[in-house]
């Protein structure tokens, strides 16, 4: 059986033993082992870390195919916890690793938090993830934040005294899971994504199915994968301790032409979206909602057309 | 399994003529390093489906630090098979081709006026430069992907942009000029960036001065050039997007990236290096740039142990 070090043999060129050792004794729990949360945890197991806890119930279904590192012909059908556990242990046969291929409740996450470094909620489900996130805060343990779309990603870690990931996502601060659940599928919640057209480069027809609820959310390989690896950095960053890691309030928003650290409240257009959820979602609280659902509706039809407009242009038709 | 469930989402972003654009693009990869296998099978997950490859090598337990098909079960296989299986695993349908042996100068031509997009991916520079040459002349845009510790540079060259050699300062020798320069003592100590950007570690720099030791690489510097690889070649392929061309590039440094340019400051430093050192009495002269090169990195040797001193014991 292969020595770690032999494993590892090229990271020494850049960690020092120590630094090496640290990552070896971390461990991360993560919550959903799709496209991001399959992809941190092969590339953190390729990084020398030996403590996974995977938690998916889902199995690996054929649109899973452009994106999902696990997903292959012979994968598919099985569960997505047990082949990215397999695959780790093919890379490291020291690795523990612990595999949930079930539905946990947030109590049994909750307990599994207190036993590792650092966690990271990368299930499909929001409301879930941002729970787990509330809870690892609470229990004290950084958590890692990854939200890819279409050719666009925001990825930062959550320091336990650091701000909320609803304060980067302009999510509101509602306080159970259930709540969370039923606002974020609102229609109007959902229309707070449009910035998904002009700046993640979702095509309007496949946006319009996403928000009638007939299509699932649009992602590539390549942003998945590179919002996948900056995380997976800055979780090596934090656990060697060899760099500064970038974290809550300061956050990565990617682009198709730009990768920069933003700060939350700073000069930028997620800002601008943040602050428009938040008072929006205030606005709808009044008795004006009635009001405001018929303006939004008029202002999807507008958007709708537009973009269309745009697309048509843009295919020379 | 069909092509459009296969890559289903994929229509979130681009239209049916664009992913058959990608479809029918055909990759030449040339060279089976971490970021050419890791880089094939991200492609094949784009839905790109026409693939020329060509490697030498088996896995071995070095590259299980980053490399995609590297596995417990997979040490002592060739690369190109390994490839070749995880692509066909994803779409059945790819079609793969190539060989286990790295093209001669003759055949790289063929190769290149087929392809649609061109990939060096070889460790070897000067035949990666090659490669690059190659795809200028046939007027084929070609991708650089190249990490090095917590650096990396990923841009694309066509027939109008600078070539690789303007970009990092390399001298216009011919393949076998280039390869003799790379392997001189004096060349390497041009590449100390990778310790002041790379964050290579001093003791590894001087052994593969010594050639005693491979390139330093990491795993999520490697994956996320090559993702930015990828994006490139969506790019590219679909001409929907204007890709980041020479001396335009993505720059990898230290766990930051940007889009920027290449590094001028480098470029100009090696070219006057050339200039003065590359030739004739200049190369009397090179023991007098090993005390310089010497006394360097002994300095970048003490400002790292300080540094490593400094780092926190626990996480």
């Amino acid at each position: 059986m292969p020595h770690y070090h032999e494993l590892f043999e090229r990271n020494f060129g850049i960690f020092t033993p120590g630094e090496q050792e640290r990552i070896r004794a971390s461990g991360i729990l993560i919550v959903g082992c799709g496209g991001i949360g399959g992809t941190v945890a092969v590339m953190l197991a390729r990084s020398g870390m030996e403590k996974f806890i995977l938690v998916d119930f889902d199995v690996y279904g054929i649109s899973n195919m452009n994106r999902q590192i696990g997903c292959f012909s012979d994968t598919l059908g099985r569960n997505k916890a047990e082949v990215i556990g397999e695959e780790i242990c093919k890379i490291n046969p020291e690795a523990q690793v612990e595999v949930f291929p079930e539905l946990l409740s947030h109590e049994k996450i909750a307990e599994l938090i207190e036993r590792v470094d650092v966690v990271f909620p990368a299930a499909d489900d929001l409301a879930f993830s941002i729970v787990v996130f509330r809870d690892a805060q609470r229990l004290g343990k950084p958590s890692l934040m990854v939200v890819p779309s279409g050719t666009w990603a925001n990825v930062t870690i959550l320091m336990p005294d650091g701000p909320p990931v609803e304060e980067i996502e302009g999510v509101p601060k509602l306080g159970s899971y259930e709540e969370l659940k039923t606002m974020l599928s609102t229609r109007k919640y959902r229309y707070g994504t449009y910035f998904y057209v002009p700046v993640a480069d979702w095509r309007i027809d496949y946006y319009r199915s996403f928000i009638e609820e007939t299509k699932p959310p649009a992602h590539i390989a390549p942003l998945v994968w590179l919002c996948s690896s900056l995380g997976a950095f800055e979780v090596i960053k934090l656990i060697s301790g060899k760099w500064k890691p970038v974290s809550s309030p300061r956050y990565w928003n990617i682009t198709r032409n730009a990768i920069r650290i933003n700060r939350i409240n700073g000069l930028s257009l997620q800002t601008l979206l943040v602050w428009q959820r938040k008072v929006m979602w205030l606005l709808f609280q009044t008795p004006l909602a009635p009001l405001l659902e018929q303006a939004q509706n008029l202002w999807w039809k507008l958007f709708c057309a537009w973009y269309s407009y745009r697309e048509r242009k843009r295919s020379g038709g | 399994m069909n092509y459009h469930d296969l890559f289903e989402r994929n229509y979130g972003v681009f239209t049916e003529e664009e992913q058959d654009r990608i479809r029918r693009t055909r990759i030449l990869i040339v060279g089976d390093s971490g970021t050419g296998e890791t880089l094939s099978v991200l492609l094949a997950r784009c839905g790109f489906e026409r693939f020329t490859l060509f490697g030498e090598r088996t896995y071995t337990k070095g590259d299980m630090n980053r490399q995609i098909g590297c596995f417990l079960d997979t040490i002592g296989t060739p690369k190109i098979v390994q490839m070749e299986k995880m692509i066909r695993s994803i779409n059945p349908a790819a079609e793969v081709s190539g060989s286990q042996h790295l093209p001669g100068e003759a055949q790289l031509d063929a190769l290149v006026q087929d392809a649609d997009l061109v990939i060096p991916a070889v460790e070897d520079l000067s035949y990666s430069i090659l490669i690059f040459r190659c795809a200028k002349k046939h007027a084929k845009p070609a991708l650089l992907c190249m990490p090095s510790g917590s650096m990396g540079w990923v841009s694309v060259f066509t027939k109008d942009t600078p070539t690789i050699e303007d970009v990092f300062g390399i001298p216009p020798l011919s393949y076998k000029g280039l390869r003799r320069m790379m392997h001189t003592r004096e060349y390497r100590c041009a590449q100390y960036t990778f310790i002041t950007s790379g964050d290579w570690r001093v003791p590894w720099f001087w052994d593969y001065f010594l050639d005693k030791r491979p390139l330093a690489l990491i795993c999520t510097t490697e994956w996320m050039a090559v993702s930015l690889a990828a994006l490139e070649a969506l790019k590219v392929a679909t001409h929907t997007w204007n890709p980041t061309l020479a001396p335009k590039c993505w720059y990898l440094r230290r766990g930051r990236v940007s889009r920027s340019h290449f590094s001028l400051f480098v470029k100009y430093h090696r070219k006057l290096g050339w200039l003065i050192f590359g030739q004739g009495v200049g190369k009397a002269m090179h023991k007098l740039t090993h005390l310089f090169w010497g006394s360097f990195f002994r300095i970048l040797r003490s400002w790292q142990t300080r540094k490593e001193q400094k780092s926190p014991d626990q996480p």
